[in-house]
């Protein structure tokens, strides 16, 4: 076959597998398949220093990839990268394609973008900024956000003192809520908030029927505020809207969110430093949330019934996933953006190693996942 | 000077049919959806100048209309217009398909001396509500990225082309610096 007979059959191949509804079918994939099998015998007859010939060794891997056959796009790749002729850019470009995808517009608990310094920084995020309309107006607002912070602040009262008999953990619960309750529009993290609050109603739960009355009221009435004023906060329940879709049948691995954690901080050339605090942040935070879920559930203790997350076991992965992916993405816009300079691409790569699993989980658990499924 | 979408094939003979045929359907469904009958002009702004061309194509089922998705309309449709405008105005004919990500759409060579070294153009197309330069300027950068600092290599031309199918209009441009052939 010639080579203009064989750019004929991958336009057409080509032109057929981008054009199928659902691209992670199983009839995506093998149209996928067979441009990848075009593009590899176009690269076989055009040499690697040709632009062509790139382009078609690049085809090869990407069709790979979309098709979903990582082991053959790894072998090109190494095949293609390990040609004599072959540039570094190139063989940085086809690495790259190899590079996990991150999961788009998925909830998470942490926003980053890239600055104009070209670091990624956390950025305030709509998530903290309540959504006012005609049926709750600002001045409601107003009202249940002085309620809420008054009724934190009778129930540290209480507990001023000591001697209440009653764990520290409720103090330190209320402290946290405060610091990361959204003191104005788009700052704190009011999932975060939220979280300390459900931790709190967790020990209440555990503790209520030994707590002094008048505690256990102050407490009660600061639930009753919490809840409604997260409804101004369209993201907290989007956040658990969003994982509770799908299956969670993933898991995180430990180690990955250690080492890419350990990456980004010792990376503070591409990190402003509150990236990878607010990481541990909500790490921390969700860990603890699940913490006292697994332990009602072990004490059969029923929490009664909360509209925004029926059953928040697992936030924590799902949560500290979506911090990953975030950051991850980021980075890869970095790496777009600024090419070969700077060293995004090599970051890009080290963060990828870890954020694989993070990605898995993320899809799976994700409405789309879900909607893949269907 | 007339642009047929009905002869892509004959334009751009390395083309197969099964692209061809479906984008100048599409081009149809556009353009049959702004209210435009074969004839309608097209105001082509190419580089510079500015002319206007006769768009002609057999007038496609309407019921088609409920089996396709606009936006595809669209986009395909405006492949369709630049294909046919390329060739025309410029003498690029079709090589081959890029994939989704590869920042262009079409390699195209540019019709010379047959014993000349082949040149390519990379062509970015996109199908627009409403053409406008930044819209241009943007598939310009897109077109232009990337491949010089990527793989040390590039085509020879790269252009962009954005079609709207309101009053059918496109402009084709090609990036600073690319050699515009006739």
């Amino acid at each position: 076959m010639t080579i203009d007979e064989l750019y004929g059959k991958v336009s057409l191949a080509i032109f057929e597998a981008e054009r199928l509804p659902d691209q992670r079918s199983r009839e995506a994939r093998d149209a996928f398949a067979e441009v990848s099998s075009l593009e590899e015998q176009i690269a076989g007859r055009l040499p690697v220093d040709d632009f062509e010939g790139m382009i078609a060794r690049r085809g090869a891997v990407r069709a790979a990839v979309a098709a979903g056959e990582m082991e053959r796009a790894r072998r090109l790749t190494e095949r293609y990268c390990a040609e004599p002729h072959a540039n570094d850019g190139f063989r940085r470009s086809l690495n790259e394609m190899l590079l996990p995808k991150p999961v788009a517009d998925v909830a998470a608990p942490i926003s980053v973008e890239m600055s104009n310094e070209n670091k990624v920084v956390v950025v305030d995020e709509p998530r903290n900024t309540p959504k006012v309309n005609e049926e709750n107006s600002r001045m409601d607002h107003e009202k249940l956000r002085r309620e809420c912070l008054e009724s934190v602040k009778a129930v540290l009262s209480m507990l001023g003192g000591g001697g209440v008999g009653v764990r520290g953990a409720y103090r330190e619960c209320l402290e946290q809520y405060l610091d990361e309750f959204p003191a104005e529009a788009g700052r704190g993290n009011m999932l975060l908030a939220d979280c300390e609050a459900r931790v709190l109603r967790g020990l209440f739960e555990e503790d209520h029927r030994v707590l002094p009355s008048a505690l256990a009221e102050g407490l009660h009435r600061f639930f009753v505020v919490h809840r409604s004023i997260c409804v101004f906060y369209d993201g907290v329940r989007r956040f658990y809207e969003e994982f509770s879709a799908g299956t969670r049948s993933g898991t995180l691995r430990e180690v990955d969110v250690g080492d890419f954690l350990d990456d980004v901080e010792r990376s503070p050339a591409f990190f402003d430093a509150k990236v990878s605090r607010e990481f541990r942040d909500i790490d921390r935070e969700l860990k603890r949330q699940e913490a006292v879920a697994v332990r009602l559930e072990a004490q059969s203790i029923v929490v009664p019934a909360d509209p925004i997350a029926p059953r928040p076991l697992r936030a924590r992965d799902f949560g500290v996933a979506g911090a990953m992916n975030a950051i991850y993405s980021t980075v890869l816009i970095g790496a777009e953006s600024t090419g070969t300079v700077r060293g995004w691409g090599d970051l890009a790569q080290k963060l990828a190693a870890h954020a694989g699993s993070a990605i898995d989980l993320l899809r799976e658990a994700s409405r789309e996942g879900q909607l893949a499924r269907h | 000077m007339d642009l047929d979408l009905n002869a892509l094939t004959a334009l751009h003979p390395k083309m197969h049919m099964d692209i061809a045929s479906p984008l100048a359907m599409h081009a149809g469904l556009s353009l049959q959806s702004g209210g435009h009958a074969p004839g309608v002009m097209l105001d082509a702004h190419i580089d510079a100048g500015r002319e206007a061309l006769a768009l002609c194509w057999v007038l496609v089922d309407e019921g088609l209309r409920e089996q396709t998705d606009r936006k595809r309309n669209t986009e395909d449709g405006a492949e369709a217009v630049a294909l046919a405008l390329a060739h025309e105005r410029k003498r690029w004919t079709f090589s081959r398909r890029l994939q989704q990500g590869e920042h262009a759409d079409y390699l195209l060579s540019v019709a010379e001396n047959p014993s000349a070294r082949r040149r390519l153009v990379a062509l970015e197309v996109s199908g627009s509500a409403t053409i406008d330069t930044a819209r241009l300027r943007e598939k310009l950068a897109q077109v232009g990225k990337c491949w010089l600092e990527e793989l040390q290599r590039e085509p020879d031309i790269k252009a962009a082309c954005v079609v709207d199918f309101g009053p059918p209009r496109a402009r084709l441009a090609t990036t600073p610096g690319s050699g515009i052939a006739p």
